[in-house]
């Protein structure tokens, strides 16, 4: 009970009317100013005394009246069980039309008018609570068209199962339809869009009904609370004050721990939101029965070890299969797929109900990059969303380093070489097994030579003051071969010798060093200010004309200080790279002190320098207890076999870009060149300065959604364009998809972006599959690196509340304690597979709420009257 | 029915010109005959010297010889006196009741003025003092003035400014605060002296001593004195017409008020009053005096025709 929710002020504000009428019965009304007052005086001073008793009598009754009609009304913490409303609705109609029938027979009997009409005014309210609750709800006290009906339905893909031949959702989206066709006309609604990327939208009935229609099962699992709490949030930033919550779901477990339908549902929290915002709600759900014998085999975990691969070391992936069906499960198989292409087949033996079985493949990738692993079970059952689970991992290559040391005269532990080293230390991510990203050999200077360099992919220049005219040459002629070269300076460098390197169109190195950092001796800090980055003018070529002079970076920078200050920038040199690093790294000095960030930030950049791919490090800004890890850019793509209901996964792989023209060939190995469709899921980040416009071209047709924005479509070529305004931009979740027919293929995403006045494909790194909003997105507190899953991921409802309803979630409930809950409730709870329906703190007796006031009004009032005149007669 | 102060009078304006136009007409001769010092229109009870023969009567020593009727001794040998009546100017005190009750204004309308608040019960005694005042002194009367509980008497005198002089008085008077009519009638009958007109003008609806007022007025019957208690009352008071309830609120005190339904108390208020009225009309008639109520709506002169008409 909250004394401070809006209806208890409003309500417990009518205590002001008692209190005033006393005070103005008291002093105000007609005032005479009267001679002959003794006279007056002999005729009514008798009676003075009990009249002021009479008053304040009258007034501590009608306090004590409205107290609790408030308290009765308004909180459904005090109620007295289940059906406690209808009773209250049926015996206050009773008791209001017997008073006015009896005060009527009184009026008539004593010839009383003022009985007569107060019995009149007693029986029209009576008539008008009547009309209250015979079904004239919505001319409630908000007005027509106010009060919205939300239908928050189950969309998870238990509700695929089908019951007598016609699936749950079928039935689901049925009931949610003849509510939405039976409601009054005028009604407003909110319903999920999943074709405008899990949007809702207030509409009429007829968006509402099309909305409805477009409904699908999807593999996100239905969180009762988040979708009750984020609309009653969307409602109330609407303005809406009065709605009904309609939840519709199936009565059965998902996984082991999530209970379909009422996962998280905390009715007293909700109530209390509620309450404390100032919505009128009421909630009723129907939970549909599910088939009494299904069969559902499902992958429920996959588990890769180790967390970060190496090219060529063995990996293991091991896979449970479970039976979360109510039959045995005949024996089967149980395929990895790597990107798409089939790698290896298990057999897996029947399972009984609520069995599993671990299934373990050995996989040893050939290259590096980023792989889409996929573990499934082809067996058709009643749910067949589940029977597979997709991760994404990253394969790194093991590594030459030679390491060139440039102190050569310091001591062992003050040289630069000897610390690298130990940044270069074996790690792995996630708690998971660590390991050997590289093998390093150490260098002097002066040994540096071409022959050596053949077994080396990446050459670190530690400290070295300059180099020779010849040894330059060599690391040029190294990094334009496919090398990575990382430089790192140290206070003895040759400031002008590096700045020299930076300079010009051929220049080795990306960035220009500012300076060297002068600190006294005590501090003995480092000297290096950060780097800057000389822009060049770069040839670039668009569609057939050739423009020049486009001014480009020049270089990327891949870790930056808290204020922004570039710390590590690289740059394509040849057919390699080359990156130079303002890092202090002897570890008795530094902006970023020797941390687990360290050697992961270092292991991905040396790792970045031999990739081909290109990837974004994301490392905190303040450099403390984090890991760095690089973030895939691009999407994953799932190409199906067929279109429509009959479509069929084939694979999926990460795609950098959505930029295709397939004429004969198939995207996939094994794929057909017509009838195909592919979905790219992912996250792109939209630059929050400057217009933004997203355009999708496809030839056949494509769709392009971005989250909490409506989708567009693009057909027979003709373009579908978003244009994103500045308050949905940043990472926002991205569907792009491709329907294939006959004949050549060809999709493309472009922008217009950071005022650019020409549509560009949208660059790699501008997406990531990884949700930012999950707990494998790195960021502070996160997980290492490792494997970042995409198909388990749960984003729910895109909305403001989300959050807080995570911090605040409560666990689980249970059967029990949730029947208990919605009893105190003050619900109807009826057997799973049965409808109720339950009223809320906004249900009959908010409407009761007015009226009731003005009978107790009224009867005060009229109480009054007849005290008064028995009072007065002496 | 706020209470609104009246606007303050010149002293001539307590005699306007309709009024004095009503009464003109009006001759006011007191009922009994007044012995008096200088001659006036009223006979006498003895004899004096005036020129209305009223008897003869046997010489006795002493008597002044100028009365002699020479022509009653030349023909009948006796020496007879002649008397004639003696013309006496009557002393006439007008005491006006100066208690808050008497500022009481009702809504009821005097004839010939525009709506508003009526006069107030005290402005409207003013009002029928003065013109008595004015009635008697042009009879060669001598006027005198009282307010009880109020400023300094104003002795008996028969010149023509003393018209002026309690016009003046009854200006000022300002009807505030309580007075004890029995009290202050006793203080009256202390000062006067020998016969005359006693006029009270008061509302009488203050407690009142039924035993003690009779008392009073035998004792002023004795010396000599008529009494006429002239009760004003404004129309409110008479027939308490009230409808909503509310608060009365004391002129007198301020701070007194009480809260009553006018409905329920009518029948009780008019019984009162009633048994009031019964009350003072009994103790004046036993002591020969006259008892009249007047209504603030009525006009200046018919209260008067009608005091005549009971004189």
């Amino acid at each position: 009970m909250n004394l401070g929710a809006p209806f208890y002020l409003i309500g417990f504000s009518f205590l002001l009317v008692p209190i005033l009428l006393h005070l103005v019965r008291q002093r105000g009304g007609g005032v005479v100013d009267w001679g002959a007052m003794a006279l007056l005086e002999e005729c009514v001073t008798a009676v003075r005394l009990k009249f002021a008793w009479t008053e304040v009598l009258l007034m501590v009754l009608r306090l004590s009246l409205i107290t609790l009609l408030v308290l009765v009304f308004v909180d459904p913490g005090v109620t007295a069980g289940a059906g406690w409303d209808a009773k209250l609705a049926l015996a206050g109609l009773l008791g209001v039309g017997l008073s006015g029938v009896v005060l009527v027979a009184v009026g008539i009997v004593r010839e009383r008018s003022i009985l007569l009409w107060s019995g009149v005014s007693v029986l029209t309210v009576g008539v008008g609570l009547l009309l209250f609750l015979g079904g004239k709800e919505e001319e409630s006290s908000l007005g027509a068209g106010e009060k919205v009906l939300v239908l928050l339905p189950d969309q998870s893909r238990s509700l695929r199962i089908s019951v007598r031949g016609r699936s749950l959702f079928e039935t689901l989206k049925q009931e949610g339809r003849s509510i939405l066709e039976e409601a009054a006309a005028g009604q407003i609604f909110l319903v999920p869009d999943v074709r405008e990327a899990r949007g809702w939208k207030l509409g009429n009935r007829t968006a509402s009904l099309e909305a409805w229609e477009r409904l699908e099962v999807t593999d996100v699992p239905f969180r009762a609370m988040d979708a009750l709490t984020g609309a009653s949030v969307l409602l109330l930033k609407a303005g809406v004050r009065e709605a009904e919550f309609y939840l519709l779901s199936d009565d059965r477990l998902q996984p082991e721990r999530q209970k379909v339908g009422v996962d998280g549902l905390d009715l007293g929290q909700l109530k209390k939101a509620w309450d404390d915002s100032g919505l009128v709600a009421r909630l009723g759900w129907k939970i549909l029965r599910s088939a009494e014998q299904f069969s559902n085999l499902a992958v429920s975990s996959v588990q890769v070890s180790p967390a970060v691969p190496v090219v060529g070391a063995p990996v293991l992936v091991r896979a449970v299969l479970e039976n979360q069906g109510t039959v045995e499960s005949v024996p089967g198989e149980l395929v990895l797929r790597v990107d798409g292409v089939n790698r290896m087949v298990k057999s897996v033996s029947g399972l009984l109900p609520g069995g599993q079985t671990e299934v373990v493949f050995s996989l040893s990738e050939p290259a590096a990059g980023w792989r889409v692993l996929e573990v499934s079970t082809p067996e058709a059952d009643d749910l067949a969303a589940d029977n597979r689970m997709e991760a994404v991992l990253k394969v790194r290559e093991k590594l030459q380093i030679l390491v060139v040391e440039g102190r050569t005269e310091a001591p062992f532990f003050k040289r630069a070489g000897s610390f690298l080293s130990l940044a270069l230390a074996p790690w792995g991510g996630g708690g998971g097994a660590f390991t050997e990203l590289q093998s390093k050999s150490l260098l002097e200077f002066t040994e540096m030579d071409l022959e050596g360099l053949a077994k080396v992919d990446v050459i670190i220049l530690a400290d070295v003051a300059r180099l020779s005219v010849e040894a330059e040459k060599l690391l040029r002629s190294f990094a334009s071969g496919g090398g990575g070269v990382l430089v790192l300076p140290g206070r003895q460098v040759d400031l002008d010798y590096w700045r020299a390197m930076a300079e010009g169109d051929e220049s080795l190195l990306p960035a220009r060093l500012r300076g060297l950092v002068m600190a006294n001796e005590s501090q003995l800090k480092t000297g290096l200010e950060g780097l800057e980055r000389p822009e060049k003018s770069l040839p670039v070529v668009l569609s057939a004309r050739r423009r020049l002079g486009r001014i480009q970076d020049g270089g990327k920078v891949l870790l930056e200080t808290l204020t922004g200050k570039a710390l590590v920038v690289g740059h394509p040199f040849g057919r390699g790279k080359v990156a130079l690093a303002a890092l202090p790294f002897d570890g008795s000095q530094s902006e970023f002190p020797q941390s687990r960030f360290f050697p992961g930030f270092m292991n991905e950049l040396v790792q970045w320098l031999v990739e081909s791919d290109d990837w974004r490090l994301t490392v905190s800004q303040d450099g403390q207890e984090e890991w760095a890890v690089p973030l895939p850019e691009g999407l994953v793509g799932r190409y199906y076999e067929g279109t429509g209901e009959e479509r069929k996964l084939a694979g999926a792989r990460r795609d950098r870009q959505v930029n295709f023209k397939w004429l004969e060939e198939g995207p996939l190995g094994t794929m057909d060149g017509d009838w195909f469709e592919v979905e790219w899921a992912g996250w792109v980040q939209l630059p929050e300065e400057g217009s933004c416009v997203l355009r999708v071209e496809a030839d056949d047709s494509g769709t392009l959604e971005i989250g909490g924005l409506p989708g567009v479509k693009a057909e027979f070529g003709r373009a579908g364009e978003i244009s994103v305004p500045p308050e949905t931009r940043g990472w926002r979740p991205l569907l792009v998809t491709m329907k294939e027919g006959k004949g050549q293929a060809v999709i493309r995403l472009l922008w217009k972006a950071r005022g650019s006045e020409w549509w560009e494909k949208v660059p790699p790194a501008a997406f990531t599959l990884a949700d930012p909003e999950s707990p494998d997105f790195p960021k502070k507190g996160g997980r290492g690196p490792g494997v970042l899953w995409t198909s388990r991921d749960e984003r729910s409802f895109p909305l403001v509340l989300q959050q807080s309803v995570e911090e605040g979630r409560t666990p689980a409930l249970g059967d029990e304690k949730l029947k208990e809950l919605m009893a105190e409730f003050g619900a109807k709870w009826l057997k799973e597979g049965e409808e109720g329906t339950f009223l809320g703190p906004g249900g009959v007796r908010k409407h009761l709420f007015s009226p009731s006031l003005a009978v107790v009004l009224l009867g005060c009032l009229l109480g009054e009257s007849i005290l008064r005149r028995k009072e007065v007669l002496r | 029915m706020k209470w609104v102060p009246e606007r303050r009078l010149q002293w001539q304006d307590l005699l306007p010109a309709d009024v004095l136009e009503g009464v003109q007409h009006l001759e006011l001769l007191a009922r009994r005959k007044k012995r008096g010092l200088a001659g006036g229109a009223h006979r006498g009870a003895g004899l004096g010297s005036s020129v209305e023969f009223k008897e003869h009567r046997e010489y006795e020593p002493g008597d002044d010889l100028r009365r002699l009727d020479w022509r009653v001794m030349a023909r009948s040998d006796r020496n007879v006196i002649k008397q004639f009546t003696m013309e006496t100017s009557l002393g006439v005190r007008l005491v006006v009741d100066s208690s808050g009750a008497m500022a009481f204004r009702g809504k009821g309308v005097i004839p010939g003025r525009k709506g508003g608040l009526s006069l107030s019960k005290g402005r409207y005694a003013s009002h029928l003092a003065a013109v008595l005042a004015r009635i008697f002194l042009r009879q060669g009367d001598r006027v005198g003035m009282e307010v009880l509980g109020g400023a300094q008497a104003i002795g008996l005198e028969g010149r023509p400014q003393q018209l002026q002089r309690i016009c003046r008085q009854l200006v000022d008077v300002v009807f505030h605060g309580e007075s004890d009519l029995v009290e202050g009638l006793e203080e009256v009958t202390h000062r006067t002296k020998g016969s005359g007109l006693t006029v009270v003008l008061s509302d009488f609806l203050s407690p009142l001593d039924a035993g003690k007022l009779r008392r009073l007025l035998a004792g002023l019957k004795a010396k000599g004195q008529e009494v006429a208690l002239i009760q004003v009352l404004a129309a409110e008071e008479l027939e308490f017409p009230f409808e909503k309830s509310g608060r009365f609120r004391s002129l007198i005190d301020p701070k007194v008020s009480i809260r009553v339904d006018p409905k329920e108390l009518r029948q009780t208020y008019l019984a009162k009053l009633e048994e009031r009225r019964l009350m003072l009309e009994s103790v004046v008639g036993k002591t020969g005096g006259v008892f009249l109520t007047v209504r603030t709506d009525e006009s200046v002169s018919q209260a008067l025709e009608r005091y005549l008409q009971r004189s």
